[in-house]
Parts: C-alpha cells; structure tokens; sequence
C-alpha cells in the first residue's frame, strides 16, 4: 500500500504510509486501497490503465494547508491527526467511483479529525473522519430526507450519496 | 442590558457572535460567498458546548483581540433555537457576556446555524485560494 503525497507540500506534510496502513488495517479488515504517486497531478504518465484521479491532487494539497503544526490552538484544540487525514483519503478512495466529483473543502474538527464538505446547486456532503477510527457523514439534498450517521460498512448508502451530488461531467 | 436578560433567559432577537478560524471556512456552490463550517458551529471544548458572545456585552475587535488570528461571525439566538439548541450565559473572566451553545449538535444543524450567520468586524479570509 503506498499513500498519495501532495504535490506542492513540503514532506512533513505527506501521510506517513506505515500510519496509512496501519490505520486501514485496523480500522477495515480485509479492504485495500492503493493510490500511487503516479495519481498526483504533474507525475501521472496517463493511458487507459493508469487513469488521473482528478479529485486526488486539490484534495491532498488541501490536506497540507491544515494547521498541522500551529500551536496554541484555541480552546484545547486537537491538531489534525494523520490517522483521520489517512482515513479520508481511504474513504474517499473507495467511495468516489465517479472522477467528476466536484472539488471538495476540507475542515478540521476540534477533535483533530478532518472533514470533506461538498456544498453544491442544494446539496450537502459532509463526511468526518475522526482519530479514533470512526467515519461519519451527512447528506441533505433538495426535497429528500437528510441522513446523519456512521459509513455504512460496504458503502453502498455513501455512494448512492455521492452519486446524487451534481457532477462536473464536462 | 436589562437585569433581567442578564439573569433570566436571553431573549430570541437577541445577538450572539461566534470566532471562526481561517480553516473553519467554506463555500456553497463552491464558489458562493465564505461562510463558517458546520464545523465552527459543533465543538470547541470537551463538554461540547460552543463558545459564543452577546453583541450587546462585547465587540468583535475585543474578540479578535482576546482570540488572534480569528474572524467573526453574528447570529441571531432564534436561529439557534429553532434548530432545537439554545444559549446560556456562562461568564469568564474578561468576557461577561461570554456564553455557550448547549444541546446536542449534529451536523445538520450546525449547517444551518452557519447559514444563518454574518461576516462582521475582522473578516479578510484569503482562503480558498
């Protein structure tokens, strides 16, 4: 398993791999991701096999612009964990079938976990990651009712979810 | 401020404002106008509660001040409540009119909450860039 690391951040920025995949192991038995360098935007050869990942690279570059290593975080703040920012990029990973997903902003929480938000024409993805393992999410859309719990383990309901968020399909 | 909303209840019109950090903001639409996370409106301490300040009693220079590097926001108390939450004064030292979000905050809520909110004093976010 190797992990993505941002094409414009400095290295300490980068999610360990050993914390990648230790993470995954103990959080989703038997479940695998693999996102290559050759993703990253700049440093994919293309080809039919070996498609870009588009959501990949913003979304690793916004995961650098935390506040990793601010101090004196208000309030007993938690910096971001990279075992939650490792468990979003695994999520994402697995549940983004569709590579013409909209770009997505990415929060911290106080708990050092860390958030993808999608806001898009109505529609509200938002899905946390925390340090301790758990993944969670709402969805609100236009006329539906809104859902707010855990990822269902075979992620079935998320990528309903995300299929329902208008795309970028240009 | 009457005697009477600094003991009692506080009053439905009346003005809370919230600080948000520069990596609590975001955008509807992606490119709609910055607006505070859900995020900045669900935790900010081990009780859950969520630190906010009447308008009435402090200003937002005096809370950018005590809090460097924040921006603020404003909201009124009723559209706290009809998310099902309220407002309760809990003084500090220096901030007397310091007081939390109480009730359990899900995500939807805290949606609307931020919606709900305005930019005032302090607010020149670079982000998203």
């Amino acid at each position: 398993m190797t992990t993505a690391t941002p094409d414009m951040a400095a290295p300490q920025h980068s999610v360990p791999d050993d914390v990648l995949r230790s993470f995954v192991e103990k959080a989703i038995t038997g479940r695998r991701v693999f996102v290559s360098l050759s993703a990253v935007p700049g440093k994919n050869p293309g080809g039919p096999g070996n498609p870009e990942i588009r959501w990949l690279g913003p979304t690793t570059a916004a995961i650098a612009r935390l506040p990793w290593f601010e101090t004196n975080l208000p309030d007993g703040r938690t910096p971001p964990q990279p075992e939650a920012a490792a468990a979003l990029l695994w999520l994402l990973a697995m549940a983004l079938d569709d590579d013409t997903i909209p770009p997505t902003g990415i929060i911290p929480t106080w708990r050092g976990g860390v958030t993808a938000e999608w806001h898009v024409n109505g529609f509200d993805l938002e899905i946390e990651c925390d340090p301790s393992g758990t993944m969670e999410y709402n969805f609100a859309g236009p006329g539906m009712e809104e859902y707010e719990g855990p990822v269902d383990e075979a992620l079935v309901q998320l990528k309903r979810h995300v299929a329902m968020l208008p795309h970028d399909r240009k | 401020m009457t005697s009477s909303t600094q003991e009692g209840r506080l009053e439905d019109s009346q003005i809370v404002m919230r600080r948000v950090r520069d990596y609590e903001i975001i955008t509807d639409s992606n490119d709609g106008p910055p607006r505070p996370s859900s995020n900045a409106f669900i935790q900010d301490g081990p009780d859950g509660d969520v630190s906010v300040y009447l308008e009435s009693e402090t200003t937002p220079a005096h809370i950018t001040r005590e809090h460097p590097g924040t921006y603020v926001v404003e909201v009124e108390i009723s559209a706290i409540r009809a998310q099902g939450l309220d407002v309760e004064r809990d003084p500090v030292p220096g901030d007397p009119g310091h007081c939390n979000i109480t009730g359990r905050k899900s995500r939807g809520k805290a949606r609307a909450i931020a919606r709900s909110s305005r930019w005032v004093g302090g607010y020149g976010p670079t982000w998203p860039t």
